[in-house]
């Protein structure tokens, strides 16, 4: 005679066939959440984030809008032409970001696989634009150590460039990702999280470029 | 059973509207006065230090609101319209027509 625990126990699936399962799409019946985990996660982390940024800001309005004169006039203007351009990257890495996880919703894996690289080489343009003009910055004289406007300035801008550079990581392990071909069949959590992060950082710069260039 | 040590809440709410209204109606200069280190750092209101504080105090104090306002009406937005797009699970049928 069959113990009843035993029967339960049985009539589960083995390991390997449960793991198949775990993987294919939900059936119809019981609906998807309305929101991913994936998108909560981010939509969590960037919560953190923009605080953290909040913080950054509060401090330089503190010193920009108190002060009688900024920039000093012995510290050197920072470059508004380039910064122009190189805005206008990162905003273009934006939209061919938002098109590859639209490609990765079809589908497309080339046009996701490409999509992904093209952003990710934009950047690195704006990243390699931003170290060169940091370089002529400090040959010029401002520093970290030059008073508050250079203190602020390299806090502020320092960590958005930090934040590109975790940006590009993210982004290139996700392109691995997609050449391996694990982003079919509609499941593309870490490409719809992480194009999300892209276009934070990128409305991120948008208003630190407002408010620390001009 | 009522727990009669537990008295009204809204004896509470009321108490904790009164002292409230208090400290907002009573205007005194040493609440105004802000924290130690605002006293001693700015000379007064004239100061533009103590404008510049003002400016990133307010920013500070609208950010929370701002954020944790944005993500949960985008929370918000997701499930109502998660709720509109889904179509109805459960099909009726009259009575044995269409039945498997």
């Amino acid at each position: 005679m069959t113990d009843p625990a035993t029967a339960v126990i049985r009539r589960l699936p083995p390991p390997a066939l449960r793991r198949e399962s775990a993987r294919r799409p939900r059936d119809p019946v019981s609906p998807e959440p309305p929101i991913s985990n994936a998108r909560i996660a981010v939509v969590t982390l960037l919560v953190a984030e923009t605080m953290f940024f909040a913080g950054l800001i509060g401090a330089y309005l503190v010193f920009r809008v108190g002060s009688t004169m900024w920039p000093p006039p012995d510290l050197p203007r920072l470059p508004l032409g380039v910064t122009w351009l190189n805005t206008l990257v990162l905003m273009a890495s934006g939209v061919t970001m938002v098109r590859a996880r639209r490609a990765a919703s079809r589908d497309d894996q080339a046009a996701l696989r490409r999509g992904l690289a093209i952003t990710g080489a934009l950047g690195l343009v704006f990243l390699a634009v931003q170290g060169s003009e940091w370089a002529r910055l400090i040959h010029h004289g401002l520093t970290l150590s030059s008073g508050m406007y250079g203190a602020t300035f390299y806090a502020l801008i320092g960590t958005h460039a930090a934040h590109v550079v975790g940006a590009v990581v993210w982004l290139s392990i996700v392109w691995a990702w997609a050449g391996r071909g694990r982003f079919v069949g509609g499941r593309f959590a870490a490409v719809d999280a992480c194009t999300i992060y892209w276009i934070f950082v990128c409305a991120l710069w948008v208003v630190l470029f407002g408010l620390v260039y001009q | 059973m009522k727990n009669s040590s537990m008295g009204s809440p809204g004896l509470g709410v009321a108490l904790l509207v009164a002292g409230a209204l208090l400290l907002v109606l009573a205007p005194s200069e040493t609440l105004a006065q802000g924290c130690a280190m605002c006293a001693t750092y700015l000379n007064g209101a004239t100061d533009p230090r103590a404008y510049g504080f003002k400016v990133s105090i307010m920013f500070l104090m609208a950010m929370p609101f701002v954020v944790v306002g944005s993500a949960g009406g985008w929370i918000l937005w997701m499930h109502r319209r998660s709720r509109v797009q889904r179509p109805s699970l459960y099909v009726l049928h009259p009575e044995g027509e269409g039945a498997p």
